[in-house]
């Protein structure tokens, strides 16, 4: 029930990313001709263009602000509900409530990242085009993984400032942070930027020439980066397990 | 403005969907005084509340308030000047601290009494300095009380003013509302303590299922209302009881209990006439006229 | 009555003022970046478009600041300035004392949009104080007209996004349900605007608040100008940000709280 309490606290904004992103896959493929990047333009192939629109700009932009949006929440707007009483009275430990909060953000973000799989590959045979599934799958996985470290700086950000608009907004302003300090060339070196890694850019499993994932997935970046996103979790389950309400 | 009548609705609904949660209720409030408004939760005591200060707007149906139609917004604006309302959550900016709060409240008001304010803050030892989320529950009360009592509003409304306060400040609070009455303000207060009711209301309005259930004054209550309980030998004539002033018949076994709002004499020769065995005339509380009020319209319903 | 204005604004700022605080401090840290570290950026920046020139600190400003992560912080966050109203305080439980208030609810959104906008105003402004005033400090100059001409660009264009997120934190109750729903509403606005038959047109906002594709360079000043504002275009922006504006204060008036 407490994963069912979680749910409900963010089905709203789940659905409608959902329906977001699925639609926005359908009208890439749909106006692969004529859209924001197109075929047409700079000889880009179909997969390019995906590529481009899908997994390196616009839709994963778009997502990686989503999940941050899922992420905020949790006990301290409870507090200002005024809910956080019977929340805290039930008897269940903080740490629980907070995993379960994160178990169901997390599957949310795996669901929201893999839509791009299931919409893209299903509807480009309609306008005569094709898109690997082994493709959208993997990128579905690299974004799951990342998403779910985005997802962590709302869920932290949230657990830290109660007010309701403070916590997306710093959230959103570390995402950027982090972003910046990625960037930095003594850091280029290393997979540590999690948008490169998302979208393949100057990654090794990444052919730019054709826009494709070769070679294995760098399952070990991942497992580190899924392991920070628990670490965040952690820390944001400790600081809530101190707080007074 | 001259007016007759301080709050006057007329059959004034308010539908959600298939759920009516005020009936066409026709309250008539004159003032001065102290008008209580009892119901049980959910009667619609809050929504009617609402209506009058164009909160909710009402499904249909017509109400003024200090003579002010409640469904113009710039005439219920203009009405709100004169109203002081405590709402039943009492929730505040928890942002603000005390003195900013009273600083904000205070800028929209002429009728603020500064020494009022100064008394108050003395007698309900509110922290200036201190944001209004950091205040219990019934610190939050007592400033919410405050803010309306610091002022010499034509109407005062209440909604469950006494919920959160220690005994101390009930009796406090209501010693304010009668001062408040005393000096020409119509307090129009709903509780659910029909005790707190009890002591200083004149008049007591009754809404249940969304309709006004009764409306009638205390001293009639105290000075005309009575139980009659009648016990019968055999099986009690069941039609033959509707005279003047029977408010309600219950039936139960061989026992008959009339409440009555007038004409108690009568009531009791007519029972002697059909051979009544038993007769008890007993003086009725607010309490009693309550329970039996919502219990009737719970058969009816 | 005295302070009665007043305290409206008052509140309102007090409502916003951690957020504009947050966003002002993010967009004051990357001019001040991009001025005091204008060289590294330029040594490891990608130039947006082909065929700027390398080297000239204004083309570093405006990739770094005004097409770039400047203009992104403020196109993202000022989302967050137009959320709040009514319906939030509804759910915080103070919307009743709110409304018991003898001020009419257009008052408090017009209140609110005020303050919005004139928050808006200030971050617009900020880059136009900051970089002409510490480009000296490396021995740059950025012209105030230019910075004046990006402030008003990212007004203009703002006051829409400001206004989607005020309509819809109107009609969507849930806390979070406005900023996804702009959001979504701004990607997919600049994806739109690329559809093929909308191209000519240029609609995309966040191409005219970053002016892509309509500067051109100064060789004799070795500097990068903008194009004259484009005033039609503004005009209309504003125009359906009005729009948005009375359409919320429309629902806020029938709403029942």
């Amino acid at each position: 029930m407490l994963w069912y309490k979680a749910w409900r606290e963010s089905q709203a904004r789940f659905l409608l990313s959902a329906l977001a992103i699925a639609g926005l896959c359908a009208a890439f493929v749909v106006f692969h001709r004529e859209g924001m990047l197109s075929v047409e333009d700079g000889h880009l192939t179909y997969i390019g263009y995906i590529w481009r629109i899908t997994y390196k700009t616009y839709l994963r932009e778009l997502f990686a602000i989503l999940v941050l949006l899922l992420g905020v929440g949790g006990l301290l707007r409870e507090r200002a509900y005024g809910t956080a009483g019977f929340t805290l009275a039930l008897p269940v430990s903080r740490l629980r409530l907070i995993w379960a909060r994160a178990g169901v953000g997390f599957l949310e973000v795996a669901a929201l990242s893999f839509l791009p799989a299931l919409v893209i590959p299903a509807l480009s045979p309609l306008v005569h085009q094709s898109y690997p599934w082994t493709q959208a799958l993997q990128f579905g996985a690299l974004w799951t993984v990342g998403g779910a470290l985005i997802f962590t700086m709302g869920f932290l950000a949230s657990v830290i400032f109660a007010s309701e608009y403070s916590a997306p907004v710093a959230a959103l302003l570390i995402l950027l942070l982090y972003s910046a300090i990625a960037d930095l060339p003594f850091l280029e070196r290393y997979p540590v930027d999690i948008h490169d890694i998302m979208s393949g850019v100057g990654m090794r499993y990444f052919q730019p020439n054709t826009s494709l994932l070769t070679g294995p997935l760098p399952w070990t970046a991942l497992a580190v980066i899924s392991l920070i996103a628990c670490g965040l979790i952690a820390l944001a389950g400790r600081i809530t397990q101190q707080q007074d309400f | 403005m001259s007016y007759k009548s301080i709050i006057e609705t007329h059959d004034l609904t308010k539908r959600y969907g298939n759920f009516e949660a005020v009936h066409a209720l026709n309250l008539k409030i004159a003032g001065p005084g102290i008008t209580g408004f009892l119901g049980r939760n959910g009667a619609g005591k809050s929504t009617t509340i609402k209506m009058l200060l164009d909160m909710t707007h009402p499904t249909a149906g017509t109400g003024t308030v200090l003579g002010r139609s409640i469904g113009d917004p710039a005439s219920n604006r203009e009405m709100r000047r004169q109203v002081a309302y405590v709402a039943e959550d009492k929730q505040l900016y928890a942002y603000m601290t005390v003195e900013q709060l009273i600083r904000f409240t205070k800028s929209f008001y002429t009728d603020w009494r500064a020494d009022v304010e100064r008394h108050l803050l003395k007698r309900y030892q509110l922290p200036m300095r201190r944001k209004v989320k950091a205040l219990s529950k019934g610190m939050r009360t007592k400033l919410a009380l405050l803010l309306a009592l610091s002022r010499r509003p034509a109407l005062l409304i209440l909604d469950e003013p006494s919920e959160g306060l220690d005994p101390v400040s009930i009796e406090e609070l209501l010693q304010s509302l009668v001062a408040a009455a005393a000096e020409g303000t119509t307090v129009f207060f709903s509780s659910h303590q029909i005790a707190e009711v009890e002591r200083i209301a004149d008049r007591v309005c009754i809404v249940d299922h969304g309709k006004l259930a009764m409306d009638l004054s205390l001293d009639d209550i105290r000075q005309d209302y009575r139980r009659i309980t009648l016990g019968f030998a055999a099986q009690p004539p069941s039609d033959d009881f509707h005279m003047q002033g029977i408010e309600q018949i219950r039936t139960s076994g061989r026992q008959v209990v009339v409440l009555a709002s007038h004409n108690a004499d009568a009531i009791v020769e007519r029972a002697r006439s059909l051979e009544a065995v038993s007769v008890d005339v007993a003086p009725i509380s607010l309490r009693e006229v309550f329970l039996d009020t919502v219990k009737e319209n719970d058969a009816l319903v | 009555m005295n302070g009665e204005p007043m305290m409206l604004w008052y509140k309102a700022w007090r409502e916003s003022r951690m957020r504009f605080a947050m966003i002002a401090v993010a967009v004051a840290a990357i001019c001040v970046y991009a001025v005091l570290f204008h060289d590294q950026i330029q040594a490891n920046g990608i130039p947006i478009r082909p065929g700027l020139r390398d080297g000239a600190y204004s083309e570093n400003i405006y990739q770094f600041v005004y097409s770039g992560t400047a203009k992104g912080v403020f196109a993202l966050l000022v989302i967050f300035l137009g959320l709040g109203g009514l319906l939030r305080e509804r759910a915080h439980r103070t919307a009743i004392f709110t409304l018991a208030l003898p001020v009419s609810r257009m008052r408090l959104i017009l209140t609110q949009i005020v303050v919005g906008l004139a928050e808006m105003a200030a971050l617009a402004l900020l880059p136009a104080l900051l970089i002409p005033s510490l480009s000296p400090l490396v021995h740059q100059s950025f012209p105030l007209a230019e910075a004046l001409h990006f402030s008003v660009l990212w007004f203009g264009c703002g006051t829409i996004i400001f206004a989607s997120a005020f309509f819809l934190s109107v009609v969507f109750g849930g806390e979070y349900i406005a900023p996804v729903a702009c959001y979504i509403a701004l990607i997919s606005q600049s994806l739109v605007a690329q559809w093929a038959p909308l191209r000519p047109y240029r609609l995309n906002l966040m191409w005219t608040m970053g002016e892509f594709g309509t500067r051109h360079w100064d060789p004799q000043h070795n500097v990068l100008l903008s194009s004259p504002l484009p005033w039609t275009r503004l005009l209309i922006i504003a125009l359906i940000a009005s729009g948005l504006f009375a359409l919320s204060a429309r629902t806020t008036q029938r709403q029942d709280f």
